[in-house]
């Protein structure tokens, strides 16, 4: 009967281990690079308070362009090949305009309507963790053709290109275009998971990589990043802080001032105490749970920005 | 005099079985990108180094090892094909790898000879024989995590 019971309770543990001890796998998406869409005309301008501002279209480009699809697509079957499959951006666009059109539409028994910020508004957009920017050049030598293909995995939060492979082909007398594009893709492939590899191999041994932005509510209340607790300025405390509970101690105070304070680079753990995965904003309520309590008494407002990124409002929730 | 048959025995016993061992070693071979294949597929040009000739089985391993243990440049699109595993994890799994590589070894099922792409160049100390080989490289790479050799890009996660 003990026996029976510890084997149980042995394989509890286990299940425990394997169900928890995986870490937040970050969300990937393809997407053409700005300098593409400008080429083939996906582009739309607003009018930025005077100023004329490009941005792409991206909703534009996969509708229309059959090419980009198609490089979307193998990019997508190969990433999924490798045990990581992709966001898809067009259907991540259509799904986005489908909830939103379903949530106007929706209401409770007593009447009541969805509750929207105009911030939920704002942040409805196709978004990843990681994005893969593609580009790709055909050129043409006489009746040569060849392809120059470009590839960037780059960190959402931290803006740092994480893994990429470019190329020009040796280019054919007699290959069309797709299949020189074709072959760019999954020649490509290799390189770059390689290198993806690598930034994931980074992350398992020194620990995610975010980004902090420290800011406070304008109520009046007198606190601010430069008030003394103890002969320690409230930023200093924040630092202290991040010391201990960053990875190796890891973190970049890139910018501060009274009023706002910037952390980059800031090594999270991958795990929480209990085993189970940690993202920033677990971490950054962590953050919030020590300064709300004495001698602080600080409410804090966290604000989710995905999966490497969180905002932290002091003053007030 | 019997002691020494024993011994002689003993001696002759030994010495065929290092020099079985020895014609299971990985052959000497250069490795070079041959264009690019259908998806899933890899076109390597290998050249195995000997005095005699060699067989079919001999540039097969030699092309399977060079994908997962070396990479090879040269392809159609400039493309790097960058090694499955490092060096240190064949002597790390050496008793999976002598197995998987050797002559009749599992490896011949991911790759195959493109007819007519044979080549015989004389070099100093002998010849090097080389041909075109196609390497399936999902299911090879697919086959190598499962047998823990090469770390998924999930892995982790």
């Amino acid at each position: 009967m003990k026996i029976r019971f510890l084997i149980t309770i042995t394989l509890l543990m286990f299940y425990t281990i394997a169900v928890f001890g995986q870490a937040k796998k970050p969300t990937l998406m393809v997407v053409p690079s700005d300098a593409w869409c400008k080429q083939h005309g996906y582009t739309q301008n607003f009018d930025n308070q005077g100023t004329t501002e490009t941005v792409s279209d991206y909703k534009a480009a996969v509708s229309s362009d059959m090419q980009l699809n198609a490089v979307i697509s193998k990019i997508n079957n190969l990433m999924a090949d490798r045990g990581f499959p992709l966001k898809d951006l067009q259907q991540t666009m259509k799904s986005i305009n489908n909830d939103a059109a379903e949530d106007a539409l929706i209401t409770s028994k007593n009447g009541s309507q969805v509750a929207e910020s105009p911030l939920d508004r704002l942040r409805r957009r196709a978004k990843a963790d990681i994005i893969l920017e593609i580009e790709w050049l055909v050129n043409k030598t006489g009746p040569k053709s060849s392809v120059t293909y470009n590839l960037r995995g780059l960190d959402a939060y931290s803006n740092k290109q994480i893994a990429g492979a470019e190329g020009t082909g040796k280019g054919s007398f007699s290959a069309e275009v797709p299949i020189l594009l074709e072959e760019a893709v999954q020649d490509h492939m290799d390189m770059f998971t390689q290198r993806l590899q690598a930034h994931f191999d980074d992350m398992m041994t020194n620990g995610r990589e975010v980004t902090l932005v420290m800011k406070l509510f304008d109520n009046g209340s007198g606190i601010d990043f430069e008030t003394e607790y103890e002969d320690y300025e409230l930023n200093e405390i924040i630092d202290n802080w991040l010391s201990d509970n960053c990875v190796n101690h890891r973190f970049n105070k890139s910018d501060a001032t009274e009023s706002m304070i910037l952390y980059e680079q800031v090594r999270i753990p991958l795990y929480k105490d209990n085993g189970s995965a940690m993202d920033t904003y677990s971490f950054a309520r962590d953050i919030a749970r020590f300064f709300r309590k004495e001698p602080y008494n600080i409410p804090i407002k966290t604000v989710n920005k995905g999966l490497g990124k969180c905002e932290l409002i002091f003053g007030e929730k | 005099m019997k002691r020494v048959i024993n011994t002689l025995i003993f001696i002759i016993v030994m010495a065929v079985g290092a020099m079985a061992k020895g014609g299971d070693k990985m052959p000497q071979y250069d490795i070079m990108g041959a264009g690019s294949g259908n998806e899933g597929m890899l076109l390597v040009k290998v050249f195995v180094y000997a005095k005699k000739s060699v067989a079919d089985e001999e540039l097969k391993r030699a092309a399977v090892h060079g994908v997962v243990f070396r990479g090879c440049t040269g392809n159609n699109s400039g493309a790097n094909q960058p090694a499955m595993a490092s060096p240190t994890v064949e002597t790390d799994n050496s008793a999976f790898c002598e197995a998987f590589f050797a002559p009749n070894g599992e490896c011949q099922n991911y790759a195959s000879i493109i007819s007519d792409s044979y080549e015989r160049i004389k070099t100093g100390k002998g010849y090097k024989y080389g041909a075109i080989i196609q390497v399936n490289k999902t299911a090879l790479r697919k086959d190598l995590e499962k047998a823990g050799i090469v770390r998924s890009l999930s892995s982790g996660f």
